[in-house]
């Protein structure tokens, strides 16, 4: 099949400041948009409009450099050399560049995206910042052996002594001679006969599990997970069609441990149906609090609050407030993405009422489950963050039953 | 004959006196001498059918024996002397004693010299060394008792679907409610006013898999084999992926006794794959599937390449399969991304936003390749017929162009397998024809007018290289490259483009914009439509 392969081009510095140019090319307006365009939809402002923008304005930018002339540099020693000649320095790498993006996005979406993995432009007073980062994911991804992100790398570092920035020209459709032409075979062996033949061998384990407990089965999974993730994977857990009580009340069970001590945490990835990720969850950290530590809320001040507006109007004239609005939560986009951002919303507001000694928030949950877990990794992580013995807020779930009334849950402090 | 129960038995005569319906049955010297005439030694279970009914033939069922004359079916002699005519060879111990749908029969299979022989599939369009031989039951008996229990389905499944379809009236249409995955919701499936199917059906919370109330099946002899069974499974496949759950399917006792119907199970035979838990009236996650892909009929290199993506749990095939399965992706388009992209799982995915560009620029070139190669295979497959003044298409009126994918170079390649030739369209300043016989490669490049400027230097290079390994000739083999309309623009204003080369190009109707608008759509319609 065809690949991806990449130009990188070092542009300098005065393509990219208002009122200069090199070779009639200067992209400032253009760039400066775009990085605003990315603001707003790191917000998740007017998500479909922003896209649409964003890739004009980074179609003009890469359109620019379309009238240069290039010039291919083996040595970057070459790079002052073919700007003095009014050419464009690139560097060609491949296939394993997409990789790498892929592999990052996959591993830690959140972070990809505050690095600017996957942009096609990088401004010179950017680049320095982005080199650090990347030279560390390139370790921390397993790239370190490979030549064309060690060949990126090194082109960077000389673009930034160079004082350019750097555009890059993607074509998805690279001819490869030596292209697999049976894909479907691997080894002489047909794909089918191989998943037929895992399916004849998992018949023998598979059996039916008629099993009403929810709670157990949610166990079972993040027992698994947390098994893989100590082993070197990184063991992952569907919460779709999860209620969201069972949710919360088993992940209490995983969150806490024996003692009086913080202990690292083991991470096991968010799946939803819709096949995207949330952030990791940080499981087996928090010490298990003493019932003294509990009681002492007991005459705490109260806070209702319910997890999402506009969800249970009934439940209106139950609580203070709101901790997010649905209007920002329920925009058309991926569940993962919607747990980043009830996420991150989260985190800025524990630290906004970080402040407040002795807080015992009554959660009053709405059952979106991107919500609910944005929510309580947000809490998880603001106690790591604080590595208090003493905590100063406990949140309590509320669970609605249509005829009950609310239900308390297991508090998390 | 163990298998079947007196309340089966009950059944059947039940129904043989409703539709007064004489069976005769059969002395022990007629069955003598119907083995001596088959040179068979036929199975307890089998002669005991004989001497009780002879023969069948009521609505829905009709097995072969000693029927009233044995020039007629249901004669199994008769069955066994087509057989014989139409294919040489066929060997003497396969004797047929249903037809489940046209060209397709049960047949007993003596190969084992066993006492008590399966039932298995015999495709009677395919000679018998190509035979799969797919085991249908076990023996005679268990192969009679399942034919019932189907048309006790079919009767019982009837009322119980009305009274579904009443509670659901009321509970959900009239209140114009809509009902969420775990309520039960019931379905019917036909094509124009003929039945296919009817089905209700919920998401099980507690066991995350799909559960089935009713399922009845009818396959309307107009269409393809097995269509009515078909179109049911793929639904529930498709229902049972929309819902979230573990693809598990799970048949409630209301159906067919708890059993998964045999039409399914013929199905599935069909397909060779080989359902283990009938009995317990469910289909297994992997069961599942490996239906799913059957079913979508897939070319042959396109399923394996998805199989082993499973396998390495880089994508799951049921995705693939749902996308086709709700018109996201065309099965032309799907092979295009399938074979055409290292790493097809991310556009399937369609986790990245445009911010993350790379990598929503690569799911947008192969999206937009899907698709323009997509338009050109309905533009080659359509046969417009001149009426009078007007240009008709007519419905399934289509040129036998044989069309493939060649995933190293992107190309799509057509075959013209008729006798007339056919109009190459989208070619600019010249007109050509497909000739009979004649394959022409066609290497999509879905580029918009930046790219094209950037790119289409090397994109001649690879035409000349794909036209080189041809044989180098652009009259016997020849190779184009499709752009989308944007490439119009270039050629206006660029002398890239020579005389020569510009034979080679093909320019689609559309602009590369709005084909980005399509596939953004469709990557969409991906993310959210799975619940």
């Amino acid at each position: 099949m065809t690949y991806s392969s990449f130009a990188i081009c070092a542009l300098p510095k005065t393509a990219w400041e208002p009122h200069t140019d090199f070779i009639g090319i200067n992209i400032s307006e253009y760039v400066k948009d775009a990085l605003a365009i990315e603001q707003r939809i790191a917000k998740g402002v007017n998500l479909e409009n922003e896209r649409n923008r964003y890739t004009l304005i980074c179609s003009k930018i890469e359109g620019e450099l379309n009238n240069a002339t290039f010039a291919e540099i083996v040595d970057v020693g070459e790079m002052r050399n073919v700007i003095n000649q009014n050419k464009i320095p690139t560097l060609r790498v491949g296939q394993s560049y997409i990789e790498f993006l892929d592999t990052f996005q996959k591993e830690n979406r959140e972070e990809s995206r505050s690095l600017r993995a996957g942009c096609t432009f990088y401004p010179p007073e950017m680049l320095e910042t982005y080199l650090d980062k990347f030279a560390k994911k390139i370790e921390d991804l397993g790239f370190t052996n490979d030549d064309d992100i060690n060949k990126r790398k090194g082109f960077i570092i000389q673009a930034i002594s160079h004082q350019c920035g750097i555009i890059e020209l993607q074509d998805p459709f690279s001819f490869n001679p030596e292209a697999n032409r049976e894909p479907g075979r691997q080894n002489g062996i047909h794909g089918l006969e191989v998943l037929r033949e895992k399916h004849n061998q998992s018949t023998i384990e598979e059996s039916y599990i008629d099993e009403p407990n929810l709670y157990e089965i949610l166990r079972r999974e993040i027992n698994r997970a947390i098994e893989l993730s100590r082993t070197g994977g990184v063991g992952e857990v569907n919460f779709s069609n999860q209620p969201h009580n069972v949710i919360t009340e088993v992940l209490h069970e995983f969150v806490y441990v024996p003692g009086e001590d913080y202990q690292d945490p083991v991470e096991i990835k968010v799946i939803y149906n819709d096949g995207s990720q949330g952030p990791n969850f940080p499981l087996q950290c928090i010490p298990r609090r003493r019932k003294t530590i509990e009681d002492s809320f007991d005459k705490a001040p109260q806070l209702r609050i319910s997890l999402m507006s506009m969800r249970h109007l009934d439940m209106d004239r139950d609580v203070d407030v709101a901790w997010l609005r649905n209007r920002d939560v329920s925009k058309s986009r991926s569940l993962g993405d919607i747990d980043y951002y009830c996420f991150n919303q989260s985190g800025k507001q524990f630290a906004e009422i970080d402040e407040y000694e002795n807080l015992k928030i009554l959660l009053f949950h709405t059952g979106f489950q991107p919500a609910v877990i944005g929510f309580y990794r947000a809490f998880v992580y603001s106690l790591l963050e604080k590595q208090v013995s003493s905590p100063r807020i406990v949140v309590v779930p509320k669970y609605y039953l249509r005829k009950q009334g609310y239900k308390p849950g297991k508090p998390w402090l | 004959m163990a298998y079947i129960n007196t309340n089966e038995i009950s059944y059947l005569n039940s129904i043989l006196e409703k539709n007064n319906t004489e069976t005769t049955s059969r002395s022990p010297e007629e069955v003598e001498k119907l083995q001596e005439d088959l040179k068979i030694r036929l199975p307890e279970s089998y002669k005991e059918f004989l001497y009780t009914f002879g023969s069948l033939e009521i609505d829905g069922l009709t097995i072969y024996g000693i029927g009233p004359r044995e020039d007629l079916l249901p004669s199994v002699k008769l069955a066994r002397q087509i057989f014989d005519t139409t294919w040489k060879g066929i060997p003497v111990n396969i004797l047929p004693i249903e037809s489940l749908s046209p060209g397709y029969f049960a047949c007993l299979n003596f190969e084992e010299d066993n006492e008590d022989p399966p039932i298995i599939l015999w495709d009677f369009k395919s000679p018998p060394d190509a035979q799969l031989e797919i085991t249908l039951s076990t023996s005679f008996s268990e192969y009679l008792a399942k034919r019932v229990r189907f048309l006790i389905n079919q009767d019982e499944g009837f009322p119980l679907m009305e009274e579904h379809v009443s509670r659901f009236e009321d509970e959900y249409l009239k209140n114009e409610k809509l009902a969420r995955n775990h309520i039960w919701r019931p379905f019917r499936f036909a094509v124009q006013d003929v039945l296919l199917g009817l089905v209700v059906v919920r998401h099980s919370l507690e066991n995350n898999n799909l559960e089935v109330d009713v399922c009845l099946t009818g396959d309307s002899p107009e269409y393809e084999v097995f269509n009515g069974a078909k179109m049911t499974l793929a639904f529930l496949l498709s229902e049972a992926y929309r819902c979230g759950g573990n693809m598990e399917i799970k048949f409630t006792t209301n159906v067919q006794g708890g059993m998964v119907p045999h039409s399914i199970e013929i199905l599935s035979a069909y397909y060779g794959i080989d359902l283990k838990h009938v009995y317990e009236g469910r289909i297994s996650t992997g069961e599942a599937k490996l239906l799913f892909i059957a079913l979508s009929e897939f070319p042959t290199d396109v399923v394996n390449k998805i199989a082993f993506l499973d396998i390495e749990k880089r994508l799951s095939s049921e995705s693939v399969c749902f996308a086709l399965s709700n018109g996201i992706w065309a099965k032309t388009e799907i092979e295009s991304i399938v074979l055409g992209n290292e790493h097809p799982d991310r556009l399937f995915r369609s986790e990245v936003g445009a911010e993350t560009r790379h990598l929503y620029q690569r799911d947008l070139a192969h999206g937009r390749g899907a698709i323009i190669g997509g338009y050109l295979d309905e533009k080659l497959l359509k046969r417009e017929r001149a009426i009078g003044e007007d240009v008709v298409a007519l419905e399934d009126d289509v040129n036998q162009i044989e069309v493939s994918f060649d995933g190293s170079y992107y190309a799509k390649k057509y075959t013209n397998l008729s006798s007339e030739s056919v109009d190459i369209p989208w070619l600019i300043g010249n007109s050509l024809n497909l000739q009979p016989g004649q394959t022409i490669t066609v290497l999509i490049r879905g580029r918009n007018l930046n790219e094209i400027e950037r790119f289409i230097i090397e994109d001649l290079q690879v035409a000349d290289i794909v036209l080189d390994s041809l044989g180098g000739s652009q009259t016997d083999t020849p190779v184009f490259i499709a752009y989308p309309r944007d490439m119009e623009s270039y050629i206006a204003k660029s002398s890239t483009i020579t005389a020569d080369n510009k034979s080679m190009i093909m320019v689609c109707p559309e602009y590369a914009s709005a084909i980005d608008m399509d596939v953004e759509s469709r990557l969409s319609k991906s993310r959210i439509l799975r619940q």
